[in-house]
């Protein structure tokens, strides 16, 4: 019977099988100071970079294809990139000086008519470019001499330099030709070799980049969408880097010796947003500082993310963002002083709140709902948990359907208060908020490109925030990374992974 | 058999039709991909533009009309994703998802046949027993946990195979593996419940009686009939194998239909999803149409029956 079988061909493919388990898997990463490979945590989509708005995967890769007129460091600041200095001549007009002699690979040329052709294609309709909606304050531009190009805008528009960090350049002639989806053509520092959808993309080191050379030979960006899968790899020595992981692995990944962990506070500030637009919230600051005393937030940070993230000040910014407060500082757990704000804000006996939490985006945001509702619940807050996919939650809050409370991480890719405070106006889909002082601080700060007027006006209105509770000021996620002993990191607290942060060691 | 054929694909036509109603209805049920798409802060006049640019701005009867009007077509608009035509998307991902199910339902079925074969001619020994076991814990064990300590093994520990991604055949071992368990535990279970009712027929106990050699008996007159209900569920599981394996592949990296739709269900990319959707019906219905014919090739009653 046996042999029977084995005769049909189920004996050699189970041979097959056993034997194809010793095939010793290509594990070539680690060790080859030619290469990075870097795991994302999602898909690359597509390869227009004037089409996508996704930092962490898709406008990563690009970075490494194509260039900016500026760019940010590692240290958060605007470094020169295609453009080698900038400057406001007025409150509408953005003056860039390019690089001399830069061309694509094509041979087409990377000056000032470019940039404005590629400025055109940005604001025009017909190109449904993704970007556009941070460039709607942008006119024109219009090119002065082959190296020096305008930027108009219709209003003033101060954190222009910062959103162009995210606006890369792109040939003209070969875009208008090309399916700019698969394939890229840029002045960056690498090539692409392959895109896999799905899989990879594999980048190839340019030999004559204009720039400073790159620091690896060839990148590969593999897409691991599964956190402890990217985890394994970055071990198994597959990948070199890797993001986006539960803090909880960082000890795990140090304590195998094959890796080194860490995590740095993201941009991202994560609160509970109070419906101020009806009670028991609107009107209400006592009760809405009484739930900010209710909270620990150290506690949470040191149980749930194994001590990694930052406590956040009573304001959204982190001192990664222009218009930083530093005078603002948490508001320290006190549960004592909460009830009695309770009891003084008219609910002696505590109140009936609905918290909700919308899931899928944020990091373990069903275990903060939950602690949170039992904090509350021992200052005599009766809190009902609400928990809904994001994007049906999304749809509610904006068109004013949001419960009594909810939690949310925001953050703004130029790291300026501007498009930050913004989602706290009074009239945002989003705000919730209602003030009108505060509105009118952020409007005044938005409308001049003087820094220090702006910086002075932030200051005002996040103290207004400070002082009003408008939220429950949690938490900045934290971003962990791993990377192997083969490569360096410059941290960062944005979702930029650039092989060009990336060192060989 | 032709008419038979054509009344089938018939029906697979409709069966389609409805389910794309349903999905395009569905789908729109569960958010707005201007929402998710765009960065939370996005203002009333940015969301509206990227409705008007995708076409959702239009009433939804219209959007409905046109949809189904194109859909007949083979043109299921441009993924708003991907910024391709979404059809594309879903049929580049295909080739992945084949690999992966055909060595999945090779594996599964050549290992489940062999322990379901096993375990009904070695009834009550160890055999049984082991195979049996081993069938249990394959159906129970959920695939995320076996795809991860897989991982954990084989290429964490001992650096035997990567841990995800698609490219060489070791790429395909571990997810083939984690995605055949159940396959395999499904089939050796039946296999061995149909061959035992198979063996107590009359007809059986005639070709004892006449001194037939066990293996005759097996192979020639016991499997066939007990292969029928075998059939039938390997076609069903090939059909959800051959339609993306969502779990496996997000795992184990692997490119293929499922993770394309996860991700364009989580995204609202409501394109990719109808796109996606008619391609997994339609090689359900195809598979489901295959058992059919199979059932005939392996009965003749059932080929007269017809």
């Amino acid at each position: 019977m046996t042999a029977k079988l084995c005769k049909q061909g189920v004996c050699s493919l189970i041979l097959l099988i056993a034997l194809s388990v010793f095939v010793v898997a290509p594990s070539d990463a680690a060790g080859d100071k030619a290469k990075v490979t870097i795991g994302l945590v999602a898909n690359v989509n597509t390869l227009d970079p004037h089409r996508t708005a996704t930092v962490g995967t898709d406008l990563s890769v690009l970075s490494q294809i194509y260039s900016p007129l500026v760019i940010r460091g590692p240290d958060m600041k605007l470094n020169p990139a295609l453009a080698k200095s900038w400057r406001a001549t007025s409150d509408l007009v953005w003056r860039f000086e390019l690089v001399p002699g830069v061309t694509f690979p094509n041979g087409e040329k990377m000056d000032a008519a470019a940039v404005k052709q590629n400025i055109d294609r940005l604001l025009d309709p017909k190109h449904k470019t993704r970007l556009q909606s941070w460039f709607k304050a942008l006119k024109e531009a219009r090119v002065v001499d082959v190296h020096t190009v305008e930027l108009v805008t219709k209003k003033p528009f101060p954190a222009l330099a910062y959103q162009l960090s995210m606006l890369f350049m792109m040939p003209p002639k070969w875009t208008a030709e090309n399916n700019t989806a698969i394939s890229a053509m840029g002045t960056g520092p690498y090539d692409v070799v392959k895109f896999a959808t799905g899989d990879h993309i594999e980048l190839r080191a340019k030999d004559n980049y204009w720039g400073d050379k790159p620091p690896f030979r060839t990148v590969i960006y593999r897409m691991i969408p599964e956190a402890s899968t990217r985890v394994s790899a970055l071990l198994a020595g597959e990948v070199d880097f890797v993001t986006g992981f539960p803090p909880a692995e960082i000890k795990r990944i140090n304590g195998s010796g094959r890796a080194k962990a860490g995590s740095v506070a993201s941009t991202r500030n994560m609160h509970i947003r109070f419906n101020n637009k009806k009670p028991p919230f609107q009107g209400n600051a006592k009760l809405r500082l009484a739930m900010n005393y209710a909270i620990d937030k150290n506690a949470i940070i040191k149980d749930l993310w194994s001590g990694y993230g930052k406590t956040s000040s009573c304001h959204p910014l982190s001192d990664a963002y222009f218009g930083f407060n530093p005078d603002l500082k948490p508001i320290p757990y006190n549960p004592g002083k909460a009830k009695k704000l309770l009891a003084e804000a008219g609910y002696p006996n505590g109140l009936d709140v609905a918290l909700e939490v919308p899931l899928g985006r944020y990091l373990q945001a069903a275990d903060i709902g939950q602690i949170v509702a039992a904090q509350l619940g021992q200052i005599g807050v009766r809190v009902k948990l609400k928990e809904q996919d994001f994007g049906l939650w999304i749809k509610k809050a904006y068109k004013g359907g949001q419960g009594d409370m909810a939690y949310l991480g925001l953050a703004w890719p130029t790291l300026d208060a501007d498009g930050m405070l913004g989602m706290w106006k009074k009239g945002h889909p989003v705000s919730y908020y209602e003030n009108e002082e505060f509105t009118r601080l952020v409007n005044e700060a938005g409308s001049t490109t003087d820094q220090d007027k702006r910086m002075k006006l932030y200051r005002q209105a996040t103290k207004i925030m400070c002082e009003d509770s408008s939220n429950i000021w949690m938490f900045f996620q934290p971003t962990t990374w791993a990377r192997s002993k083969a490569v360096d990191w410059m941290e960062r607290g944005d979702d930029w992974i650039r092989a060009t942060d990336m060192r060989p060691r | 058999m032709f008419r038979c054929l054509l009344g089938r694909l018939g029906d697979a036509l409709v069966a389609i039709l409805g389910l794309l109603t349903f999905v395009f209805i569905a789908a729109r049920l569960t958010g707005d991909p201007a929402l998710v798409m765009l960065p939370v802060g996005s203002t009333e006049e940015q969301l509206a533009e990227f409705r008007r640019q995708m076409g959702l701005d239009r009433p939804l009867l219209e959007q409905y009309l046109s949809f189904m009007a194109d859909a007949v077509r083979g043109d299921f608009g441009e993924s708003f994703l991907h910024q391709r035509p979404a059809m594309e998307v879903v049929l580049e991902r295909l080739p992945a998802t084949i690999e992966l199910a055909l060595a999945a339902l090779i594996l599964g079925t050549a290992v489940g046949l062999l322990a379901g074969f096993v375990a009904a001619i070695y009834r009550g020994g160890f055999l049984e027993f082991a195979a049996m076991t081993i069938a249990l814990l394959g159906q129970a064990t959920p695939v995320f946990w076996l795809g991860i300590v897989l991982i954990l093994v084989f290429s964490v520990e001992l650096g035997w195979l990567p841990a995800g991604g698609r490219g060489t055949f070791a790429h395909l071992i571990l997810p083939a593996i984690s995605l055949a368990t159940f396959t395999t535990a499904s089939i050796a279970r039946l296999l061995r419940s149909s061959m035992i009712e198979v063996l107590k027929e009359n007809y059986v106990r005639t070709a004892v009686a006449k001194g037939l050699i066990n293996r005759i008996i097996y192979m020639r007159h016991a499997a066939r009939p007990a292969l029928i209900p075998v059939i039938t569920m390997i076609g069903i599981l090939a059909g959800e194998l051959f339609s993306g394996a969502v779990i496996t592949e997000t795992i184990f990296s692997w490119p293929g239909v499922g993770r394309v739709m996860i991700q364009a269900i989580q995204s609202k990319d409501f394109t990719v999803v109808q796109a996606g959707v008619t391609v997994i019906s339609a090689i359900f219905i195809g598979f489901n149409l295959l058992v059919d014919l199979a059932y005939g090739l392996l009965d003749p009653r059932i080929r007269i029956a017809r």
